[in-house]
């Protein structure tokens, strides 16, 4: 029997006359992942701020519409919410596919063989997640992802760590363009304003052969969609602010679109200042940030699409004045410290040396060929301009002039091709080149720590995917050609320059064999082989790293990495009750390149040197990721997570340096996507959620393999909310949340400043944003 | 016909991408290292006898990294005796005095001395403007014969007013160390 759930609408005055108001638009809400029907789906018209709730069987109808232009946004619990723009000039029925989102932990998507047709699993970061953190970075973004996390210097800079891998291991891609940034150290964070992304997604398996780089540890994708065919400007408009370190941040989309042309634009500030331990400032610690974006795509004719994209990112950081420090006496006496040294009591915006001065531009065309869904082809070329610019504190009025001034040009090229050879066969090949070009200013007066160079990267993939009945296999293959014409400065006196010719070959492989098991749940089980070649800087560093405190010097006899990795991951579909994700890894990797405390004495004129020199290592890396979600009830739901990682050099069974800590994180979460009434005013979606984390002590790092022992364990309490109000044509979202609610002292052994500071004190956060 | 255009079209721009690697022949000259102090110079010349000249030199040739420094004692200190200390900084790689670089900004700078010679005191003979000591200039005391180490340190944006920092102690100072170097020392 069916029974529909009739919602009638109250006709609007100004639309009474001349008009037949007797349109209906009815249809029926599917979940897209499992072919079910949902029921309590709400469909809402923007216009009318008025809607109505799916039946049992998914079906929903309103009545007595006025022929106009509708916008319609239909929402589900779990579900990702769908709009649509509709001219009204008849009966309407439309089926409505909702994209389930399979959440295991808050905020987390997976997304699995439906929306892509990669076989490695992919986590992602939603846009929500990312626009309710618009102050955050990028590498503290994608930590909230188990397995992931974020090795920081100080405050203001951040590097994903993908399962113990970080670095030039990781590979990120903007909208599909290798990331080609100034990445010579830790205290160099991707060149990423996450604002302007649409998703962030996380690819933690064996090795991802599709992209030019890094492919042996994981993939971090910078994702900027554009599916809108909505003739009208939409978008959004945020304000943010947090306490601690009074950050402001103002973000604003644009979109608009038809089935010729779209366009997407999305452009963000922010300014913070001097960042606050719970018991002291930390000075020296504010930045600011100015980033835009344009994606523009249009259809050429049947066959072919273009796309053109363009981003720039322009920061200021300032780096903890207390944290620059020359010889190991520097660093004991820091070590010592109950307070840095340097520490005002006064708060300011004001950046001062050390501080870091980073541009990056970035250029791309596009152009998609399609032949009758057989075959596809992508050839795009993109151009990036990347400017680094670091000062620091120097004598004769030098402070002013910067100790490393260098440019990066870089030129990327690729064609892709997918061929659906019948069915359940598709070949997907393609080949990318890219070159870079990286210049000193040599009127620094300082020895450059990266020389100038020319590096060229060719290579090619080739990734058969079958599939047979519920098993789905993927074989891949890639080869990479790597060349650097290097112009070093010699380390000797009298200083000349020596011009020297490098080549490496680097060959990948892949299998994946993903496979459903029972009707819900799937098991993945990926081994990959992959080598990557040294870069630059463990090559050919040579100099004072001013953030990381440090002289660093590259070895220039390093071998390419080569690993090997297994991955399994089981995870249930989500059901009534729970979800849950396991995923298990191993990965022995051969010359390991790490940069290593050397504890043996240098004697330079400064005393004794903090010096860190590229060595080459075998490792294992193994652990273990987990998530789980479980629903309370209808309101509430609870995600468990942890990730545990262990890691130790071979031969020598010495445990590995600058591995995540084991973690564990549990939240208890509130949802209601009905409306509620608070002080008199409607809202159709809260959201609020308290999470504890608890992060182990590193104990097997002591004083033998670092300047000081790792710190201690800590617990975090954390706790955010979000209300949003749908108004007519508007949608507004005011959000917050508080980080280090108790206000923990701790210190964390993934940033190098632990040495010098406490982490960062409470922080409230506070944010508007208009959808319209 | 039209894939066999699209392969040739590929294979164009596939060949023009690939090998459009510009050339790294730029005229480069070797960066000019201004802020290197490759030596470090402490005379001692005796109040009472002018010939009585000690002096203690750290060389570290090539800079910080690569080689380490060499640090060399000639003369002899006798026990009981006043000297008169200067200290003096150079970057032998672009063959450049220091010093005068350091007294322009000494409200910035001020040298530590730290002796483990029984008896051995050393004095500031200097101050900037803010009446603090520098250390540019010093007056060295011997006590009785015996054997210890002297440590210069030289620190930049030191806390010159923290507790006993003016009076010579580097406990609260703070800053950075420009110059750490240690000379064996004999008082005979």
């Amino acid at each position: 029997m069916l029974i529909r759930s009739i919602c009638l609408f109250l006709v609007l005055s100004a639309n009474l006359y001349a008009q037949d108001c007797n349109f209906t638009i009815s249809g029926r809400i599917i979940d897209n992942n499992e072919g079910t029907t949902l029921e309590f789906a709400n469909i809402y018209i923007n216009e009318l701020s008025q809607g109505c709730v799916s039946d049992s069987l998914g079906y929903f109808f309103l009545d007595n519409l006025c022929p106009d232009n509708y916008h319609l946004t239909i929402s589900h619990v779990g579900c990702n919410d769908a709009n649509f723009y509709l001219e009204l000039t008849k009966d309407t029925f439309l089926t409505v596919d909702l994209n389930h989102n399979d959440q295991v932990l808050d905020d987390i998507l997976i997304i699995g063989k439906a929306l892509s047709d990669d076989s490695q699993i992919q986590h992602s970061i939603s846009e929500t997640t990312i626009q309710d953190n618009a102050l955050t970075k990028l590498a503290d973004l994608t930590a909230e992802i188990p397995g992931v996390s974020s090795l920081k210097t100080g405050y203001g800079v951040s590097k994903p760590i993908i399962q113990g891998n970080y670095g030039n291991r990781v590979n990120i891609l903007n909208n599909g363009v290798p990331l080609a940034g100034q990445k010579w150290g830790t205290d160099h964070a991707p060149e990423i304003d996450p604002l302007a992304a649409s998703s962030l997604n996380v690819i933690k398996g064996a090795s991802a052969l599709e992209h030019i780089g890094s492919n042996l540890g994981g993939v971090i994708l910078i994702e900027h969609d554009l599916n809108t065919t909505d003739p009208h400007l939409h978008g959004f408009a945020g304000y943010s602010f947090e306490t601690n370190g009074r950050g402001h941040s103002l973000s604003a989309m644009l979109k608009k679109g038809n089935e010729k042309s779209k366009f997407r634009f999305t452009s963000s500030a922010k300014k913070g200042g001097d960042k606050s331990a719970p018991d002291y400032f930390l000075n020296n610690t504010g930045f600011q940030e100015i980033n835009a974006s344009l994606l523009y795509k249009r259809v050429l004719n049947s066959r072919w699409d273009s796309e053109l994209f363009a981003s720039s990112y322009n920061t200021e950081i300032g780096i903890l004045r207390g944290a620059h420090i020359s010889n190991t006496t520097d660093l004991d006496l820091a070590f010592g410290r109950e307070v840095p040294f340097f520490t005002e009591d006064e708060f300011s915006y004001e950046i001062d040396a050390p501080r870091q001065l980073v541009n990056h531009n970035l250029a791309k065309l596009t152009l998609d060929f399609s032949d009758n869904y057989k075959n596809t082809l992508k050839i795009s070329a993109a151009i990036q301009f990347n400017q680094r610019k670091e000062y620091d504190i120097r004598r004769g009025n030098r402070t002013s002039k910067p100790t490393m001034d260098l440019d990066k040009f870089s030129f990327f090229s690729e064609i892709k091709h997918k061929r659906i050879i019948t069915k359940n066969l598709i070949l997907k090949s393609g080949v990318q080149n890219l070159t870079a070009k990286i210049k000193n200013d040599f009127s620094t007066g300082i020895l450059p720590i990266i020389p100038n160079h020319i590096s060229n990267e060719v290579g090619l993939f080739s990734i058969l995917n079958y599939q047979y009945k519920k098993h789905d296999f993927e074989l891949g293959f890639r080869s990479d050609y790597a060349f650097y014409d290097v112009k070093y400065i010699t380390r000797e006196v009298p200083r000349y320059f020596i011009d020297t010719i490098q080549n490496f070959i680097n060959v990948s492989g892949l299998f994946v064999w993903n496979t459903q098991i029972g009707k819900k749940s799937v098991f993945n089980l990926s081994v990959g082989a992959a080598s990557r070649a040294p870069a630059i800087n463990e090559l050919y560093s040579y100099g004072l790293h001013q953030g990381v405190s440090g002289f660093e010097e590259g070895d220039m006899e390093l071998l390419p990495e080569r690993s090997l990795k297994t991955s399994a991951t089981f995870r249930t579909e989500s059901n009534k009750f729970y979800e849950l994700e396991v995923n298990g890894y191993f990965q022995n990797v051969q010359n390991f390149i790490l940069l290593v405390p050397q504890l043996d004495i240098v004697a330079t004129i400064r005393g004794i040197f903090p010096l860190f020199k590229y060595e080459q290592k075998d490792v294992n890396i193994f652990g273990l990721d987990f998530s789980s979600r479980f629903n309370l009830s209808r309101h509430f739901t609870s995600n468990l997570s942890a990730s545990l990682i262990k890691g130790y050099e071979l031969n020598v069974a010495r445990p590995l340096i600058n591995l995540p800590s084991n973690n564990f994180k549990l939240n208890l979460e509130y949802s209601n996507k009905k409306e509620v009434y608070i002080f008199g005013l409607k809202f159709d979606d809260i959201n609020f959620s308290v999470e504890g984390t608890y992060t182990a002590k590193q104990s097997l790092i002591n004083e033998e393999l670092d300047y000081l022992p790792a710190p201690d364990a800590y617990f975090l309490l954390n706790t955010d909310f979000a209300l949003e109000r749908k108004l007519n044509k508007v949608n507004i979202r005011y959000f917050g949340s508080v980080t280090n609610l108790l206000n923990t002292e701790y210190r964390d052994y993934l940033n190098r400043q632990r040495y010098f500071a406490d982490e960062l004190g409470i922080n409230f956060t506070l944010g508007l944003r208009v959808n319209f | 016909m039209r894939s066999f255009s699209l392969l040739i079209f590929s294979t164009l721009f596939l060949a023009i991408t690939c090998f459009t690697s510009c050339s790294n022949d730029d005229e480069v000259i070797a960066p000019v290292e201004e802020e290197v102090i490759t030596q470090a110079v402490y005379t001692l010349i005796s109040q009472t006898d002018p010939t009585n000249i000690v002096i203690f030199d750290f060389l570290d040739a090539d800079g910080e990294g690569g080689l380490d420094g060499i640090s060399t004692v000639t003369g002899t200190l006798n026990s009981g005796t006043v000297y008169d200390g200067t200290l003096t900084f150079a970057n032998t790689i672009e063959g450049e005095d220091i010093t005068e670089e350091i007294n322009e900004e000494k409200e910035e700078h001020q040298v530590f001395f730290q002796s483990t010679v029984a008896g051995m005191t050393i004095a500031y003979a200097d101050e900037d403007a803010n009446n603090d000591p520098v250390g540019l200039s010093s007056t060295a005391t011997t006590g009785d014969a015996g054997t210890g180490t002297l440590t210069i340190t030289l620190r930049h944006e030191p806390t010159k007013d923290a507790d006993g920092v003016s009076s010579g102690d580097i406990t609260n100072a703070g800053g950075e160390t420009d110059i750490e170097v240690i000379f064996d020392v004999t008082v005979e």
